[in-house]
């Protein structure tokens, strides 16, 4: 038996990777900016041991193109950089091992939390198939490499409790999450936390002593952040996004209602801002929560999901229900504990007021993952017959469900999400890389964050002002500046500019969006 | 007569909350309500609806929305004592209300020998604000709810005195009569009494009775299915006839090249499928449940939504005991809240607190059980009168913030909602209505008409005379005697109802919406 679930467990984990590596590099159809500006510092950081701003590449907050990002996936992606070169496969080569390497963790916990390697398989087996995780895996998210690193904390921690000294892997582990994604420094703490006083009485002296020493590490692990002199910045570009914290519709809602009610004291207690701060932050941790999002119609961004399909395949709802049904009748405090995981998880996701949002949520992905599987666990080894043929049918299902999804992935979702991943943009850079080298000067239509793709993709050197570094100028050139330019120069235009020119001069090149709609035009003088 | 004590309270406290300040909230007749008062009366008068139909069976043309005819006939006695006024219109609603609560109680106390299951789920029911709140109009739901209700007691009851079963099928019948989703979930709920209780029943001949009066007395149901008594509302609201499914489909159909395989993995019936699914679950968000309900100002406060938040604690308890503890003979409950999620799902606008109102009693019934849990569990801990304290102050104290925000805050938040300023716009024009002035009334509000013959207590045989020469748009009436509903154009001597400020006439009155916002302006030119 045991033999037989290790076999089992290599087959997921290599399944799982495979569903997470295979064309990587070309679905999602193109890099996403935050992609490539991680691609470009780690590019940088391999090749100069500085980052594109000149700066050392041991600091905890990179300054990046002015939105301030967490080091880890950036050092990791280093090493791919160095080793594979600067392609789209580097990049997210990260997030493809953070994510298959998370299946085994799963299936650790899941096997620990149980007590049974059959759940763990199965929770493993949902996690390699399901596609939130496989759609944050196959991009270069930081989220997905938070997510691994806080799962292994978890993972240490649910162990820890017969060996202590694990705990310091708790913190190291949790300290290289917040490294990596800051909303885990959050998340591991609470869980922490709870943890502990569901299992009060199997705490002892020793175990006390090692979790403060862990809070210790912990803390003074994050101080390079708190300390950068980067982080005041980018804790005000977090807070610029609109959320509970700088809405004023509880204050709205307050004034109509006491002015309504005539302003009495009763009034002003019944309808207290407070009071509609706490509706909606519980409508938001609901919207986190809907089933219709979970398993119909996931996030609609579509960087975040394809918008065909729910965070977890449908058909594995069901055992959803009963995992969650039986763990509390049978496992109560795995039942709390992976509530209050959930929750912890979706609160940093429900305080902005994007909603529902996959990837703030992204924490969360173990929890459906362990619950679903210990679902089809209770059914397949129920000692009612009619529950294992459900289970086997629901299961079929779930993979049929999953072709279809796999189908949808590769045949519509590209065209589908082109525009969210920015297509256009590597392809111009990719056609620029080959053909510049014959011009005196480029000359590029402003687009946002374009210059960090011509970057990436034309391998100019790191520290070297665009300008200096090559013959490109960010600028947009009208028909009669166009006259006035020296030969052998080269023009970029979007379609609106080029629309002004009425078609007076041919054009060298056309390069298409997705759909084969001429995007950016390419004069010669 | 102590034995009845606890019942009797409960009963008139439901009684209060449904019928105190039924006039002042909701502030006024919505056209639905006006609608079917004005209807029952010219049955009541003359035996012919207002456009002449006599005694119409299956539904009412009203304004070609073709309601069910059920609450129409209920209406008829009361409007008979009371005469035509708001109070009659409501009256037969908010008693249905009353007796649902006594119904739950009586169908609890005849399943199980607890007792205090019973008063709980009465005492849950009668302050339940989703209950209390379409209780307090005209709303032909309600009717249908308490008449189901009604049929699940006798399909009970018959079990062991077959000579019932003609009783559920009576009400059964009557509720399909009432309330379009009822056509279908009844149907469907009492097929689950019988299938489940098949043994028992089929031996009893009244069964068999009553199973052949219930088909005969559908019969017209079904013979009017195809004609737009039905079908007006199935094209409004049905989400086959207004989903993208058929568009979406034929789009990836023909991106996957059109083959057999693209026409069955993209078929729409998948897509309606899921969305039925989908549709269906969303009744158990919690946010619909517990913090917002739907989007409709008419069918919640706004303040408080379907259940009051801490009922949430009881809910899930008492679904843990019925699936797993000592109440497993009650999984009907279950099966009860679940089939009344299927009419909703149906269409297009999910979840819907209106069309889910059916599931109630049974909600009640759950929650009853997972309260009187609660109270027996305190029973058996130290300092139990202090908890069952907490419990009493918990029910009492939002029950108390919840009406005082129904009866004197919301009317105000919801005038608008509800149509207010309609009855004082036509007692304004009353005189001139008689003095035979030429008056025109805005229909921006919509549905003007229809006050006007309710509030001037128009004599209905002459309305059906006229009837047919009159302009309508559907079945609404677009002009009576002098009375023009429309765009107003004034002219000389004309009196004018606007919604906005006008030149040129002299202002007789302006009214407003009970939060201050002004609704009608009426001028003499």
């Amino acid at each position: 038996m045991s033999t037989n679930i290790k076999i089992a467990l290599l087959i997921v984990i290599w399944v799982g990777l495979f569903l997470r590596l295979y064309r990587v590099g070309s679905n999602p159809v193109s890099l996403y900016w935050d992609e490539a500006a991680m691609a470009y510092d780690a590019y940088s950081v391999s090749q100069t041991g500085l980052d594109m701003q000149g700066n050392h590449w041991i600091q905890a907050i990179y300054p990046s193109y002015g939105d301030f990002k967490l080091p880890m996936y950036i050092w990791l992606t280093s090493v791919f950089m160095k080793l594979l070169g600067p392609t789209e496969l580097s990049v997210r080569l990260t997030s493809v091992i953070a994510g298959t390497l998370l299946i085994g963790i799963v299936y650790l916990l899941g096997s620990h939390l149980f007590k049974s390697k059959t759940a763990g398989l199965f929770s493993a087996g949902v996690l390699a198939f399901s596609p939130w995780a496989i759609q944050f895996s196959r991009a270069g998210f930081e989220a997905n490499l938070g997510l691994f690193w806080m799962t292994l904390a978890i993972l240490c921690l649910v162990w820890s409790l017969k060996k202590p000294w694990l705990l310091s892997l708790v913190a190291a582990s949790a300290a290289a999450g917040v490294y990596s994604y800051f909303s885990v420094r959050f998340v591991v703490p609470i869980v922490a936390i709870l943890y502990i006083l569901l299992n009060i009485r199997s705490v002892d002296k020793k175990f006390i002593i090692w979790f403060l020493a862990a809070s210790i590490i912990f803390a003074a692990l994050l101080i390079p952040i708190y300390r950068s002199p980067n982080y005041a910045q980018s804790n005000q570009f977090r807070l610029s996004t609109p959320s509970l914290l700088n809405t004023n519709e509880q204050v709205i809602q307050q004034n109509v209602n006491r002015e309504l009610a005539g302003n009495t004291l009763v009034s002003r207690l019944i309808y207290h801002r407070d009071w509609f701060l706490l509706k909606r932050l519980a409508v938001n941790l609901a919207t986190n929560m809907d089933l219709r999002y979970l398993f119909f119609s996931g996030d609609p961004n579509l960087r975040h999901g394809t918008g065909q399909t729910g965070l977890m395949l449908l058909p594995l709802g069901l055992f959803f229900f009963t995992g969650w049904i039986t763990m509390f009748k049978r496992y109560w405090r795995q039942a709390i504990f992976l509530l209050g995981w959930w929750l912890a998880a979706i609160i940093p996701a429900s305080i902005p007021l994007t909603l529902p949002h996959a990837l703030r949520s992204l924490n969360a992905l173990p929890v459906l993952a362990l619950v679903i599987g210990y679902g089809v666990t209770v059914m397949w080894q129920s000692r009612f017959r009619w529950a294992k043929i459900i289970a086997t049918g629901v299961l079929l299902l779930s993979l049929l469900s999953f072709s279809l999804y796999w189908h949808d992935y590769w045949q519509h979702y590209p065209e589908r999400s082109a525009e969210a991943w920015q297509y256009g943009y590597e392809q111009l850079a990719g056609y620029l890389n080959t053909a510049s080298q014959s011009y005196q000067a480029i000359y590029i239509v402003p687009a946002d964050r374009l210059y960090l793709y011509l970057l990436f993709f034309m391998k100019i050197p790191p520290q070297m002002n665009m300008q200096k570094a090559s013959n490109i100028q960010m600028k947009a050139v009208d028909e009669k500046t166009f006259r006035q330019l020296p030969t052998k120069s080269l023009v970029v235009l979007d379609l609106s500019l080029y629309n002004d020119y009425q078609q007076k001069i041919i054009p060298k090149a056309i390069l298409n969006d997705f759909e084969g709609k001429p995007q950016f035009i390419v004069l010669e003088k | 007569m102590k034995k009845y004590q606890n019942i009797i309270l409960i009963i008139l406290l439901a009684a209060v909350v449904r019928l105190a300040f039924i006039t002042a909230s909701p502030p006024s007749l919505y056209w639905e309500e006006a609608a079917l008062g004005y209807d029952a009366y010219s049955i009541l008068k003359s035996g012919q609806d207002l456009h002449g139909h006599p005694w119409p069976l299956v539904a009412f043309e009203s304004f070609g929305d073709w309601k069910p005819s059920g609450y129409f006939y209920a209406l008829v006695p009361f409007i008979a004592v009371f005469g035509l006024n708001e109070w009659a219109v409501r009256l037969p609603s908010a008693l249905a209300g009353i007796l649902t609560v006594w119904l739950t109680y009586l169908i609890v106390k005849h399943i199980s020998k607890r007792e205090a299951w019973a008063i709980w789920s009465s005492l849950i029911l009668a302050i339940m604000p989703w209950h209390i709140q379409f209780s307090r109009a005209g709303f032909e739901v309600n009717l249908a709810t308490f008449l189901l209700t009604l049929g699940v007691y006798c399909l009970i009851l018959g079990k062991t005195r077959p000579g019932y079963l003609v009783g559920a099928m009576a009400a059964m019948v009557a509720s399909m009569y009432t309330y379009h989703g009822l056509r279908i979930l009844a149907p469907l709920l009492s097929g689950m009494f019988i299938i489940a209780g098949w043994k028992i029943y089929v031996k009893s001949k009244w069964f068999w009775i009553s199973l052949g009066i219930g088909l005969i007395l559908i019969i017209p149901i079904i013979l009017a299915w195809n004609s737009p008594q039905i079908q007006q509302r199935i094209n409004e609201t049905s989400l086959f006839s207004t989903s993208l499914a058929v568009e979406m489909t034929n789009a990836e159909r023909a991106a996957d090249g059109n083959t057999l395989l693209a026409r069955i993995i993209h078929h729409r019936y998948w897509f309606w499928g899921k969305e039925i699914l989908a549709g269906s679950l969303s009744h158990f968000n919690p946010d619909f449940l517990f913090i917002l309900g739907d989007h409709n100002n008419r069918h919640q406060t706004g303040f408080t939504a379907l259940l009051y938040p801490w009922m949430a604690v009881p809910l899930l308890l008492g679904l843990m005991v019925i699936i797993f503890g000592r109440e497993r003979r009650s999984w009907w409950l279950v099966g009860w809240i679940l089939l009344a999620t299927i009419p909703p799902a149906l269409t297009n606008l999910t979840p819907h607190t209106l069309r889910f109102l059916p599931a109630s009693p049974a909600m009640a019934m759950v929650i009853g059980l997972g309260m009187d849990e609660i109270w027996q569990w305190i029973f058996k801990r130290p300092r139990t009168r202090i908890f069952h304290g907490l419990v009493v102050l918990v029910v009492i104290s939002s029950l108390t913030v919840y009406l005082y925000d129904l009866w004197f805050v919301y009317p105000k938040r919801s005038s608008q909602n509800w149509q207010y300023g309609y009855k004082e716009a036509i007692q304004a024009i009353k005189e001139d209505y008689y003095k035979d002035t030429p008056i025109m009334f805005t229909q921006t509000y919509g549905r003007p008409s229809i006050y006007a013959l309710f509030y001037l207590n128009m004599d209905p045989k002459r309305i059906q005379q006229i009837e047919p020469q009159l302009p309508k748009s559907q079945g609404e009436l677009l002009a009576i005697d002098n009375l023009t509903f429309g765009q107003p154009h004034p002219l000389p001597g004309m009196v004018v109802v606007s919604d906005v400020p006008l030149e040129g006439g002299a202002l007789k009155q302006k009214i407003a919406f009970l939060d201050g916002k002004k609704a009608f302006y009426v001028y003499q030119y």
